[in-house]
Protein backbone atom coordinates (compact mmCIF):
# COMPACT_ATOMS: atom_id res chain seq x y z
CA UNK A 1 0.00 0.00 0.00
CA UNK A 2 1.68 3.45 -1.03
CA UNK A 3 2.31 6.02 1.69
CA UNK A 4 -0.82 8.20 2.96
CA UNK A 5 -1.04 11.72 3.86
CA UNK A 6 1.70 14.28 3.06
CA UNK A 7 5.21 15.42 4.85
CA UNK A 8 7.19 18.65 4.48
CA UNK A 9 10.58 18.82 2.57
CA UNK A 10 13.19 21.49 3.44
CA UNK A 11 15.20 23.44 0.76
CA UNK A 12 17.68 25.11 3.36
CA UNK A 13 17.70 27.63 5.88
CA UNK A 14 18.05 31.07 6.67
CA UNK A 15 17.80 33.64 9.70
CA UNK A 16 14.85 34.46 10.32
CA UNK A 17 15.22 38.14 9.48
CA UNK A 18 15.64 36.84 5.90
CA UNK A 19 12.78 37.80 3.76
CA UNK A 20 13.58 35.68 0.09
CA UNK A 21 11.28 36.34 -2.48
CA UNK A 22 9.37 32.84 -3.07
CA UNK A 23 6.31 34.36 -5.20
CA UNK A 24 6.05 31.69 -8.47
CA UNK A 25 8.84 29.63 -7.62
CA UNK A 26 7.60 26.49 -8.40
CA UNK A 27 8.27 23.45 -5.46
CA UNK A 28 9.31 20.27 -5.87
CA UNK A 29 5.97 18.41 -5.59
CA UNK A 30 4.15 20.75 -8.25
CA UNK A 31 1.45 22.66 -6.88
CA UNK A 32 2.40 22.98 -3.32
CA UNK A 33 3.43 26.18 -2.28
CA UNK A 34 6.97 27.42 -0.96
CA UNK A 35 6.87 28.62 2.53
CA UNK A 36 9.08 29.98 5.39
CA UNK A 37 8.95 27.52 8.75
CA UNK A 38 10.70 28.86 11.97
CA UNK A 39 11.22 30.32 15.46
CA UNK A 40 12.54 33.52 16.38
CA UNK A 41 15.88 32.96 14.61
CA UNK A 42 15.74 30.41 12.15
CA UNK A 43 13.41 30.09 9.31
CA UNK A 44 13.22 26.67 7.43
CA UNK A 45 11.93 26.79 3.46
CA UNK A 46 9.84 24.43 2.95
CA UNK A 47 6.98 22.68 0.93
CA UNK A 48 4.53 20.14 1.28
CA UNK A 49 4.93 16.68 -0.28
CA UNK A 50 2.55 13.66 -0.94
CA UNK A 51 4.12 10.77 0.69
CA UNK A 52 3.02 8.22 -1.95
CA UNK A 53 5.43 10.04 -4.18
CA UNK A 54 7.94 11.20 -1.03
CA UNK A 55 7.35 8.72 1.76
CA UNK A 56 10.43 6.28 2.55
CA UNK A 57 9.22 3.51 0.67
CA UNK A 58 8.12 5.58 -2.49
CA UNK A 59 11.51 7.32 -1.94
CA UNK A 60 13.67 4.10 -2.32
CA UNK A 61 11.94 3.51 -5.91
CA UNK A 62 12.14 7.17 -7.04
CA UNK A 63 15.71 7.72 -6.44
CA UNK A 64 16.19 4.69 -8.90
CA UNK A 65 14.59 6.48 -11.65
CA UNK A 66 16.73 9.08 -13.48
CA UNK A 67 13.86 11.12 -14.91
CA UNK A 68 12.36 11.67 -11.47
CA UNK A 69 16.01 12.29 -9.56
CA UNK A 70 16.50 14.98 -12.34
CA UNK A 71 13.33 16.92 -11.42
CA UNK A 72 13.58 16.39 -8.28
CA UNK A 73 17.73 17.59 -7.77
CA UNK A 74 17.09 20.46 -10.52
CA UNK A 75 13.61 21.98 -8.43
CA UNK A 76 15.88 21.32 -5.38
CA UNK A 77 18.35 23.64 -6.85
CA UNK A 78 16.28 26.06 -8.39
CA UNK A 79 15.13 26.81 -4.92
CA UNK A 80 18.07 27.26 -3.46
CA UNK A 81 19.05 29.63 -6.51
CA UNK A 82 16.00 31.75 -5.91
CA UNK A 83 16.82 32.15 -1.95
CA UNK A 84 20.53 33.00 -2.51
CA UNK A 85 19.49 35.83 -4.88
CA UNK A 86 17.46 37.45 -2.49
CA UNK A 87 18.73 36.24 1.17
CA UNK A 88 22.66 37.22 2.80
CA UNK A 89 23.22 33.66 3.72
CA UNK A 90 21.69 30.10 3.04
CA UNK A 91 22.50 26.84 4.25
CA UNK A 92 21.44 24.27 2.31
CA UNK A 93 19.99 21.03 3.24
CA UNK A 94 20.84 17.78 0.91
CA UNK A 95 18.36 16.35 -1.23
CA UNK A 96 15.03 15.10 0.34
CA UNK A 97 15.08 16.10 3.90
CA UNK A 98 11.46 15.76 4.72
CA UNK A 99 9.37 16.25 8.05
CA UNK A 100 6.05 14.50 8.97
CA UNK A 101 5.16 17.68 9.82
CA UNK A 102 5.87 21.65 11.01
CA UNK A 103 6.19 20.34 14.36
CA UNK A 104 9.02 18.38 13.12
CA UNK A 105 10.54 21.11 11.15
CA UNK A 106 10.65 23.33 14.04
CA UNK A 107 11.95 20.27 16.31
CA UNK A 108 14.99 19.93 13.96
CA UNK A 109 15.36 24.27 14.12
CA UNK A 110 15.54 23.95 17.92
CA UNK A 111 17.83 20.46 18.37
CA UNK A 112 20.45 22.07 15.16
CA UNK A 113 20.29 25.78 16.84
CA UNK A 114 23.49 26.25 17.54
CA UNK A 115 24.94 24.26 14.54
CA UNK A 116 23.07 26.08 11.67
CA UNK A 117 23.93 29.68 13.15
CA UNK A 118 27.37 28.73 12.79
CA UNK A 119 27.02 27.91 9.41
CA UNK A 120 24.90 30.67 8.56
CA UNK A 121 27.26 33.16 10.35
CA UNK A 122 30.28 31.37 8.07
CA UNK A 123 28.77 31.94 4.54
CA UNK A 124 26.89 34.99 5.05
CA UNK A 125 27.47 37.18 2.48
CA UNK A 126 29.08 34.93 0.57
CA UNK A 127 28.71 32.69 -2.18
CA UNK A 128 30.04 29.63 -4.07
CA UNK A 129 32.08 29.61 -7.60
CA UNK A 130 32.65 26.23 -9.61
CA UNK A 131 35.68 26.51 -11.34
CA UNK A 132 36.18 23.18 -14.08
CA UNK A 133 39.38 23.22 -15.94
CA UNK A 134 39.45 20.74 -19.28
CA UNK A 135 42.53 19.32 -20.88
CA UNK A 136 42.18 18.66 -24.77
CA UNK A 137 44.57 15.85 -25.05
CA UNK A 138 45.49 17.17 -28.52
CA UNK A 139 46.16 20.34 -27.72
CA UNK A 140 48.33 19.72 -24.85
CA UNK A 141 50.37 17.66 -26.99
CA UNK A 142 50.79 20.02 -29.61
CA UNK A 143 51.74 22.67 -27.17
CA UNK A 144 54.30 20.19 -25.58
CA UNK A 145 55.58 19.37 -28.79
CA UNK A 146 55.72 23.26 -30.16
CA UNK A 147 57.66 23.81 -26.79
CA UNK A 148 60.05 20.88 -27.69
CA UNK A 149 60.21 21.26 -31.95
CA UNK A 150 63.75 22.31 -32.19
CA UNK A 151 65.01 19.67 -29.56
CA UNK A 152 63.07 16.66 -31.34
CA UNK A 153 65.81 14.04 -33.25
CA UNK A 154 65.61 12.65 -36.26
CA UNK A 155 64.54 9.29 -35.86
CA UNK A 156 64.44 8.38 -39.95
CA UNK A 157 68.43 8.29 -39.49
CA UNK A 158 68.27 4.98 -37.11
CA UNK A 159 67.84 2.00 -38.85
CA UNK A 160 64.66 0.17 -38.67
CA UNK A 161 64.67 -1.10 -35.19
CA UNK A 162 66.62 1.50 -33.56
CA UNK A 163 63.98 4.43 -35.08
CA UNK A 164 61.13 2.17 -33.72
CA UNK A 165 62.86 2.43 -30.32
CA UNK A 166 63.04 5.82 -30.72
CA UNK A 167 59.62 6.49 -31.60
CA UNK A 168 58.42 4.89 -28.35
CA UNK A 169 60.15 6.35 -26.39
CA UNK A 170 59.43 9.66 -27.72
CA UNK A 171 55.65 8.81 -27.27
CA UNK A 172 56.10 7.62 -23.67
CA UNK A 173 58.30 11.02 -23.39
CA UNK A 174 55.53 12.84 -25.12
CA UNK A 175 52.55 11.76 -22.59
CA UNK A 176 54.84 12.36 -19.65
CA UNK A 177 55.70 15.67 -20.71
CA UNK A 178 51.72 16.28 -21.44
CA UNK A 179 50.91 15.03 -18.30
CA UNK A 180 53.14 17.42 -16.29
CA UNK A 181 52.42 20.07 -18.11
CA UNK A 182 48.48 20.35 -17.63
CA UNK A 183 49.24 19.41 -13.66
CA UNK A 184 51.54 22.43 -13.42
CA UNK A 185 48.35 24.33 -15.27
CA UNK A 186 46.25 22.96 -13.15
CA UNK A 187 47.81 23.55 -9.56
CA UNK A 188 48.16 27.60 -10.93
CA UNK A 189 44.90 27.85 -11.24
CA UNK A 190 43.63 26.49 -8.23
CA UNK A 191 46.57 28.29 -6.27
CA UNK A 192 45.59 31.45 -7.87
CA UNK A 193 41.95 31.28 -7.47
CA UNK A 194 42.76 30.01 -3.86
CA UNK A 195 43.90 33.52 -3.21
CA UNK A 196 41.20 35.32 -4.87
CA UNK A 197 38.85 33.41 -2.36
CA UNK A 198 37.82 33.07 1.33
CA UNK A 199 38.02 29.11 1.32
CA UNK A 200 38.07 26.37 -0.82
CA UNK A 201 37.84 22.90 -1.90
CA UNK A 202 38.87 20.12 -4.46
CA UNK A 203 35.71 17.96 -5.92
CA UNK A 204 36.66 14.52 -7.73
CA UNK A 205 36.78 15.50 -11.14
CA UNK A 206 33.84 14.45 -13.36
CA UNK A 207 33.95 11.49 -15.67
CA UNK A 208 33.45 12.55 -19.81
CA UNK A 209 30.24 10.86 -20.24
CA UNK A 210 28.57 12.02 -17.16
CA UNK A 211 30.19 15.89 -17.17
CA UNK A 212 28.65 16.16 -20.74
CA UNK A 213 31.83 18.30 -21.63
CA UNK A 214 34.37 17.43 -24.29
CA UNK A 215 38.05 17.45 -22.93
CA UNK A 216 38.92 15.92 -19.44
CA UNK A 217 38.32 17.62 -16.74
CA UNK A 218 41.72 17.43 -14.42
CA UNK A 219 40.14 20.30 -11.89
CA UNK A 220 36.88 20.46 -9.96
CA UNK A 221 37.41 23.28 -8.03
CA UNK A 222 34.35 25.20 -5.43
CA UNK A 223 35.26 28.59 -3.78
CA UNK A 224 33.97 30.33 -1.67
CA UNK A 225 34.09 34.28 -2.25
CA UNK A 226 32.30 37.27 -0.79
CA UNK A 227 29.95 38.91 -2.73
CA UNK A 228 32.59 42.40 -2.81
CA UNK A 229 35.10 40.34 -4.02
CA UNK A 230 32.66 38.62 -6.96
CA UNK A 231 34.14 40.89 -9.76
CA UNK A 232 37.59 40.04 -9.13
CA UNK A 233 36.95 36.91 -9.00
CA UNK A 234 35.55 36.53 -12.05
CA UNK A 235 38.24 38.46 -13.93
CA UNK A 236 40.92 36.29 -12.33
CA UNK A 237 39.11 33.39 -13.71
CA UNK A 238 38.55 35.30 -16.94
CA UNK A 239 42.57 36.31 -17.50
CA UNK A 240 43.74 32.29 -16.52
CA UNK A 241 41.33 31.13 -19.02
CA UNK A 242 43.82 33.60 -21.50
CA UNK A 243 46.83 32.03 -20.13
CA UNK A 244 46.18 28.74 -19.86
CA UNK A 245 44.23 28.06 -23.57
CA UNK A 246 48.06 27.56 -24.78
CA UNK A 247 48.37 24.89 -22.94
CA UNK A 248 45.20 23.21 -24.28
CA UNK A 249 43.40 23.82 -20.84
CA UNK A 250 39.74 25.69 -21.06
CA UNK A 251 37.83 27.20 -17.92
CA UNK A 252 34.43 26.89 -17.15
CA UNK A 253 33.02 28.78 -14.23
CA UNK A 254 29.67 28.45 -13.13
CA UNK A 255 28.19 30.59 -10.36
CA UNK A 256 26.94 31.86 -8.20
CA UNK A 257 25.97 28.41 -5.94
CA UNK A 258 24.15 28.22 -2.71
CA UNK A 259 27.52 27.26 -0.49
CA UNK A 260 26.91 23.45 -0.63
CA UNK A 261 30.80 22.90 0.06
CA UNK A 262 31.26 25.42 2.84
CA UNK A 263 28.47 24.12 5.07
CA UNK A 264 29.34 21.74 7.71
CA UNK A 265 28.17 18.33 6.24
CA UNK A 266 27.94 15.96 9.09
CA UNK A 267 26.54 17.45 12.56
CA UNK A 268 27.24 15.76 16.32
CA UNK A 269 24.32 13.04 17.17
CA UNK B 1 16.30 30.13 -13.91
CA UNK B 2 14.22 27.42 -14.56
CA UNK B 3 11.17 28.17 -16.59
CA UNK B 4 7.78 27.08 -14.77
CA UNK B 5 6.24 25.49 -17.49
CA UNK B 6 3.04 24.57 -15.34
CA UNK B 7 0.98 21.62 -14.66
CA UNK B 8 3.07 18.64 -13.90
CA UNK B 9 6.52 18.84 -12.35
CA UNK B 10 7.99 17.76 -15.76
CA UNK B 11 9.31 19.88 -18.02
CA UNK B 12 12.70 20.42 -16.48
CA UNK B 13 14.36 18.52 -19.39
CA UNK B 14 18.29 17.22 -19.34
CA UNK B 15 20.91 19.85 -20.13
CA UNK B 16 22.34 20.08 -23.36
CA UNK B 17 25.01 22.24 -21.73
CA UNK B 18 26.16 23.61 -24.82
CA UNK B 19 28.74 26.78 -25.26
CA UNK B 20 28.89 28.80 -22.45
CA UNK B 21 30.00 32.78 -21.48
CA UNK B 22 31.91 33.64 -19.09
CA UNK B 23 29.63 32.26 -16.40
CA UNK B 24 27.25 29.93 -16.47
CA UNK B 25 24.14 29.73 -14.38
CA UNK B 26 24.13 27.01 -11.74
CA UNK B 27 22.04 24.11 -12.42
CA UNK B 28 22.89 24.48 -16.33
CA UNK B 29 24.31 20.89 -15.85
CA UNK B 30 23.17 17.88 -14.44
CA UNK B 31 26.15 16.45 -13.13
CA UNK B 32 27.49 19.40 -11.54
CA UNK B 33 23.60 19.75 -9.81
CA UNK B 34 24.00 16.34 -8.45
CA UNK B 35 27.44 16.36 -7.06
CA UNK B 36 26.05 19.23 -4.86
CA UNK B 37 22.43 18.54 -4.23
CA UNK B 38 23.31 14.53 -3.38
CA UNK B 39 26.70 14.34 -1.83
CA UNK B 40 26.94 17.90 -0.07
CA UNK B 41 24.91 20.00 2.00
CA UNK B 42 24.17 19.90 5.77
CA UNK B 43 22.81 16.08 6.18
CA UNK B 44 19.96 16.35 9.12
CA UNK B 45 18.23 13.27 9.64
CA UNK B 46 14.23 13.87 8.78
CA UNK B 47 11.46 12.15 9.81
CA UNK B 48 11.60 10.14 6.68
CA UNK B 49 14.63 8.28 6.43
CA UNK B 50 15.94 7.34 3.37
CA UNK B 51 19.94 7.14 2.73
CA UNK B 52 21.03 8.27 -0.27
CA UNK B 53 23.70 5.57 -0.10
CA UNK B 54 21.29 2.79 -0.20
CA UNK B 55 19.84 3.74 -3.39
CA UNK B 56 21.32 1.99 -6.30
CA UNK B 57 21.38 4.15 -8.90
CA UNK B 58 23.43 6.53 -7.29
CA UNK B 59 25.51 4.58 -5.92
CA UNK B 60 26.41 2.31 -8.94
CA UNK B 61 25.67 5.23 -11.65
CA UNK B 62 27.10 8.38 -10.37
CA UNK B 63 29.73 7.52 -8.08
CA UNK B 64 31.14 5.31 -11.04
CA UNK B 65 30.73 7.76 -13.33
CA UNK B 66 32.35 10.64 -10.87
CA UNK B 67 36.24 9.51 -10.60
CA UNK B 68 36.97 7.94 -7.83
CA UNK B 69 40.38 9.91 -6.67
CA UNK B 70 40.65 12.58 -4.59
CA UNK B 71 42.35 15.34 -5.63
CA UNK B 72 43.33 16.84 -9.26
CA UNK B 73 46.65 16.17 -8.49
CA UNK B 74 45.98 12.33 -8.45
CA UNK B 75 43.95 11.83 -11.27
CA UNK B 76 46.61 13.43 -13.54
CA UNK B 77 48.79 10.41 -12.94
CA UNK B 78 46.07 8.39 -15.15
CA UNK B 79 43.64 10.78 -17.12
CA UNK B 80 45.89 10.42 -20.33
CA UNK B 81 45.85 6.39 -20.62
CA UNK B 82 42.77 5.48 -19.01
CA UNK B 83 41.52 7.87 -22.11
CA UNK B 84 39.74 5.43 -24.80
CA UNK B 85 40.25 8.19 -27.13
CA UNK B 86 43.64 9.01 -26.77
CA UNK B 87 44.84 5.30 -27.20
CA UNK B 88 43.08 5.05 -29.84
CA UNK B 89 45.03 7.50 -31.72
CA UNK B 90 48.35 5.88 -30.43
CA UNK B 91 47.37 2.95 -31.42
CA UNK B 92 46.70 4.29 -34.72
CA UNK B 93 49.96 5.78 -34.79
CA UNK B 94 51.47 2.41 -33.95
CA UNK B 95 49.69 0.64 -36.95
CA UNK B 96 50.70 3.09 -39.37
CA UNK B 97 54.09 3.21 -38.35
CA UNK B 98 54.58 -0.67 -38.20
CA UNK B 99 52.90 -1.04 -41.63
CA UNK B 100 55.47 1.19 -43.03
CA UNK B 101 58.21 -0.79 -41.27
CA UNK B 102 56.71 -4.60 -42.60
CA UNK B 103 56.75 -2.29 -46.23
CA UNK B 104 60.78 -1.40 -45.80
CA UNK B 105 61.57 -5.08 -44.88
CA UNK B 106 59.43 -6.56 -47.50
CA UNK B 107 61.42 -4.41 -49.73
CA UNK B 108 64.39 -5.56 -48.70
CA UNK B 109 63.33 -9.11 -48.88
CA UNK B 110 62.47 -9.05 -52.21
CA UNK B 111 65.63 -6.98 -53.66
CA UNK B 112 68.13 -9.14 -51.53
CA UNK B 113 70.39 -7.58 -49.85
CA UNK B 114 70.57 -4.36 -49.79
CA UNK B 115 73.33 -1.84 -48.95
CA UNK B 116 72.02 -1.23 -45.58
CA UNK B 117 74.90 -2.93 -43.50
CA UNK B 118 72.54 -2.79 -40.21
CA UNK B 119 69.70 -5.42 -42.03
CA UNK B 120 68.98 -8.40 -40.35
CA UNK B 121 69.81 -12.16 -41.85
CA UNK B 122 66.54 -12.58 -43.90
CA UNK B 123 65.49 -15.87 -41.66
CA UNK B 124 65.53 -12.58 -38.92
CA UNK B 125 63.65 -10.52 -41.13
CA UNK B 126 61.03 -12.86 -42.31
CA UNK B 127 60.37 -13.59 -38.55
CA UNK B 128 60.26 -9.84 -37.56
CA UNK B 129 58.09 -9.46 -40.68
CA UNK B 130 55.29 -11.75 -39.62
CA UNK B 131 55.72 -10.72 -35.69
CA UNK B 132 54.88 -7.23 -37.41
CA UNK B 133 52.43 -8.05 -39.71
CA UNK B 134 50.51 -10.06 -36.58
CA UNK B 135 50.91 -6.67 -34.22
CA UNK B 136 49.22 -4.92 -36.99
CA UNK B 137 46.36 -6.91 -37.14
CA UNK B 138 45.74 -7.25 -33.62
CA UNK B 139 46.24 -3.43 -33.26
CA UNK B 140 43.67 -3.00 -36.59
CA UNK B 141 40.97 -5.26 -34.38
CA UNK B 142 41.76 -2.54 -30.75
CA UNK B 143 40.87 0.21 -33.43
CA UNK B 144 37.72 -0.73 -35.05
CA UNK B 145 35.36 -0.11 -31.70
CA UNK B 146 37.24 3.39 -30.77
CA UNK B 147 36.72 4.63 -34.28
CA UNK B 148 32.63 4.01 -34.43
CA UNK B 149 32.47 5.27 -30.90
CA UNK B 150 34.53 8.51 -32.30
CA UNK B 151 31.63 9.02 -35.01
CA UNK B 152 28.47 10.81 -33.75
Amino acid sequence: MAEQGQGWYVYCVVAADERPQLEGQPAVHSGSEIRLIGDEQLSAVASTVPLDEFGAEALRRNLEDMAWLERAARSHQAVLDRVLDSATAIVPMRLCTIFDDEEGIREMLAREHEHLLGSLERVRDHSEWSVKALADPAAVEAAVRARSAAAAPDAGAAGAGHAYVARKREERSLRERSRELVEAAAEEVHARLSEESEAHTLLPPQRREVSGRSGEMVLNGAYLVHRSRADAFRAAVAELTETQRGVGLELDLSGPWAPYNFVATEQPA
Amino acid sequence: MEQNTGGGAGGLTPSGAGGVPAASEPGGNLADVLERVLDKGVVIAGDIRVNLLDIELLTIKLRLIVASVDTARRIGLTWWESDPWLSGEAAEDDSRSLRERVKRLERELEGGQTNDDRALPAGELEDENRALREQIERLERELEPADESEDG
